[in-house]
């Protein structure tokens, strides 16, 4: 071998080595760069300095404190730490019993800091956080939610997915303004790569507090709620407490109003046992409409002009899945906050530039942009006519008239004679919490019902506690606006009174959504910002954009299409006169000579080549 | 405004053209060329789009993945046409690749500084002029050169345009991961570093822009 071949060999060798390196390095920079920031670090400082001080040692720090206060020196300030492993996975709001607990489950609870964070108000309590993994999923944010009546500020619902309100020891709502009246601050967790689209369940809960109402909604288990009051009565708030889920199989797929009149009507309706022909009645907790079963969400009608229940219904026979709830009082028919609540939801507080985008534009995609599934639910208020007894007929709206229904316009439910819907109808007090649990007891309290006096028929179908309401009927319900004729009636009555509606608005997306996980965008937010900020659509930055994209149309695919068969022709042409033009200058030679002669001159040149190059 | 994108490509590629009646063949061709590049841009812009949405809006991802791929395939398609079809001299190819490159990554520039226009700044602009506009250059540089030499040699055609495409693709995608890392300024320099000893390299063989060999 000679010198200069070593040479190069050994010159080969160290670029392949050196590209081995430029390979490997980059493949483990890309796991540092697709690793997520997750909460690693938590730490709670009372007084005036404390934000100064945590900011100069490199803590993040939420601006708005724990307290709602005007003193400085009492207000408590939670700050974090973002980084890539070993991240918190639950944190827990517990009296300060030391610097560590073990719960229940054997996981062992630190101290974050044995500062009280309800500090000088009365309340008490430490945050204390595990990074034990049977605890959840990692955590990616925070974010600290505050109700103040006196200043009107709203607590914002958390419509993140993987968002939950941070507990007490024993799993209830921590407030961390316990002592101080009706001022609350919840503090918020976001878990990571839990996406949930779907609505799973909803309740109705009631209240004369809004924020009793919140936290009655977060103690049922509801992690979302709709920001919006939907009974008439002034003494009361009452809001729709809902639960997401990943499962489509799962998911509410429409939601109707019935009026208490017709629920009335239909429970008066005599059911006849086929065996025992035996009659009864038996409570409206569950409907038939158009061959899918709707369960009412809650035990006492909602208050209106005409005092109404809601059932939901998971049936795909009723569509798709919704994905979304907005309920609003509104003075016109029409639903104008669409667009403005659209954008609300997708950039609500509390979540990170990255994790609202990685998971939120799909169903912004979905939802907005593919003109999605709309359906409205207006109810009419009680004070939309001064004296709604007047009217020839009031009730038409979302109700199934009865000739022989009730005059009057009482909410009362009528005593059933069956054991199942009378242990439903003692729970009439308060609210129902409507879960999958309640579904099936419905179809075992109808099985019981066998036992009793009244018992039910043999067969399955017969069993179920449901009374068919036409198809026809059906669309009246759901989906029509209010009649003219009833503002036209209560003009004829010479009531000039503005007519006011509740619209509850449902959005199914048409095609369903992506079914996806959470995943990293790269637009991860730079650590020093507080990753609660407002992130508007318009604030989307990326920094260094790798790749361009498009504006979605089809104009330069076609033309370049185009332009790439223009030139596989031309090169077909080409290649033919090319061929032409050789046969021409050699027109004795056959085909096979010409190519086999070809064939040699390479093989000739080649090894003239490799001669010259290893010379 | 949707139709931007096309804006600039028209505003852009017109003021080209119209150089085309006035120019030497040689530097004819380096203007075709980077029209073609300019036009592979706005091609591969919707492709990627598509794409985006396919893989669900994972910017992230779909730029250290999927991105790389389909432009280095659509900026190779030009050269190897070019190669395959009207000349193979590596000395007109590799110039012409470069101009392919850069008029890619004009247009590629001006698409997101428009997407982008609150945000962007100076330093943004050198970013973008010393990395994206050298690391498109470069990518298809290599490729030109590599189809030079393996035009020429049948086994190694299949084989190597694919391993030369593999090459383009990889330089591309660490590119791409590297910008949008904490490391973004390694991957700044990673075009700059590769660009100097490729133009002393050339320098070296006497390939100049415009397709004049010295030698």
């Amino acid at each position: 071998m000679n010198q200069q071949l070593k040479y190069r060999r050994i010159i080969a060798i160290f670029l392949a080595v050196l590209l081995t390196a430029v390979l490997i390095i980059p493949t483990t920079l890309s796991v540092s760069a697709a690793n997520r920031l997750f909460i690693t670090e938590l730490r709670v400082e009372a007084g005036e300095e404390a934000v100064t001080s945590l900011e100069a040692e490199g803590w993040s720090v939420f601006m708005s404190g724990l307290n709602i206060t005007s003193d400085p020196a009492s207000q408590v300030y939670l700050a974090y730490k973002l980084n890539t492993g070993s991240p918190y996975t639950n944190v827990i709001v517990s009296p300060d019993v030391g610097d560590s607990f073990t719960d229940e489950n054997g996981i062992v609870y630190q101290c974050v800091s044995h500062v009280d964070v309800d500090e000088g108000n009365g309340g008490g309590g430490c945050l204390y956080a595990t990074r034990d993994q049977r605890a959840g999923s990692p955590l990616v944010g925070l974010d600290v939610l505050r109700g103040n009546n006196e200043s009107n500020k709203v607590l914002y619902p958390i419509t993140n997915d993987g968002a939950e309100i941070v507990r007490t020891q024993e799993g209830a709502p921590a407030d961390l303004e316990k002592g101080n009246g009706t001022d609350v601050v919840y503090l918020a967790q976001i878990r990571d790569g839990i996406v949930r689209p779907y609505i799973r369940e909803i309740g109705v809960i009631t209240d004369t507090d809004k924020w009793n109402a919140v936290y009655t909604a977060a103690e049922r288990g509801y992690n979302y709620y709709v920001d919006g009051d939907i009974d008439d009565s002034s003494e009361t708030y009452t809001i729709i407490g809902y639960e997401r889920t990943a499962d489509p199989a799962e998911a509410i797929t429409n939601i109707t109003a019935v009026s208490a009149k017709t629920v009335q009507s239909l429970e008066d309706e005599q059911i006849i046992d086929n065996r025992t022909g035996q009659a009864g009645h038996l409570a409206a907790t569950a409907i038939s409409i158009s061959g899918a079963e709707y369960v009412r969400i809650s035990s006492q009608p909602v208050d209106g002009k005409e005092p109404y229940y809601i059932y939901r219904t998971k049936d795909t026979k009723a569509g798709n899945p919704i994905s979304m709830l907005y309920a609003e009082k509104t003075e016109q028919k029409q639903n104008y906050l669409f667009g403005t609540w659209a954008n609300g939801y997708f950039f609500s507080p509390g979540v990170t530039t990255a994790y609202t985008y990685s998971m939120n534009e799909d169903l912004y995609t979905t939802l907005w942009g593919d003109q999605t599934v709309l359906t409205k639910l207006p109810v009419q208020l009680k004070d939309s006519v001064t004296s709604s007894d007047t009217l020839v007929d009031p009730t038409e709206v979302l109700t199934k008239e009865k000739q022989e229904s009730t005059t009057d316009n009482s909410s009362e439910v009528k005593p059933v004679s069956t054991t199942a819907t009378s242990a439903r109808t003692q729970q009439e007090s308060t609210t129902e919490i409507p879960s999958e649990t309640e579904q099936e007891s419905i179809t075992a309290s109808s099985s019981e019902t066998e036992q009793e006096s009244i018992t039910a028929s043999s067969s399955e179908a017969e069993q179920e506690i449901s009374i068919e309401i036409p198809a026809e009927e059906q669309s009246e319900i759901a989906s029509e606006e209010p009649s003219k004729e009833q503002s036209e009636t209560s003009a004829a009555d010479g009531t000039d009174e503005t007519i006011r509606y509740i619209n509850l608005t449902m959005l199914t997306p048409r095609d369903g959504l992506p079914e996806t996980t959470a995943s990293i965008t790269g637009m991860l937010g730079d650590p020093s910002v507080p990753y609660v900020e407002r992130t508007q659509r318009s604030n989307r930055v990326n920094k260094f954009q790798a790749s361009v994209f498009g504006t979605g149309g089809v104009t330069a695919l076609i033309a370049g299409s185009v332009v790439m068969v223009m030139a596989v022709v031309a090169a077909v042409l080409i290649h033919k006169k090319r061929a032409a033009v050789t046969l021409s200058e050699k027109p004795g030679e056959s085909g096979k000579s010409k190519a086999t002669d070809h064939k040699k001159k390479s093989k000739n040149l080649k090894n003239s080549k490799n001669s010259k190059k290893y010379r | 405004m949707d139709n931007l994108t096309y804006i600039v490509f028209i505003a852009m590629t017109v003021s080209l053209a119209l150089i085309l009646p006035l120019a030497e063949k040689k530097l004819r061709r380096l203007v075709i060329f980077m029209i073609v590049g300019i036009f592979s841009c706005l091609f591969v812009s919707e492709l990627n789009n598509i794409l985006l949405d396919s893989f669900h809006n994972d910017v992230f991802y779909v730029t250290t993945t999927i991105t790389p791929v389909t432009e280095e395939i659509v900026k190779m398609l030009p050269i190897l046409y070019f190669a395959i079809v009207i000349n193979d001299d590596r000395h007109i190819l590799i110039p012409n690749a470069f101009a392919l490159g850069v008029g890619f990554a004009l247009l590629e520039n001006m698409v997101i500084l428009i997407q982008n226009i609150e945000t962007v700044t100076i330093l943004w602009a050198f970013v973008r002029g010393f990395g994206s506009g050298l690391v498109h250059g470069i990518c298809t540089v290599m490729v030109g050169w590599g189809i030079s030499y393996i035009k020429k040699r049948r086994k190694f055609f299949f084989c190597g345009t694919f391993a030369l495409l593999s090459a383009a693709i990889i330089y591309h995608a660490i590119y791409n991961l590297l910008v949008q890392s904490e490391y973004q300024y390694v991957g700044i320099l990673l075009p700059i570093l590769t660009y100097i000893p490729i133009v002393y390299l050339l320098r070296k063989k006497g390939i100049k822009p415009g397709g004049v060999s010295e030698t």
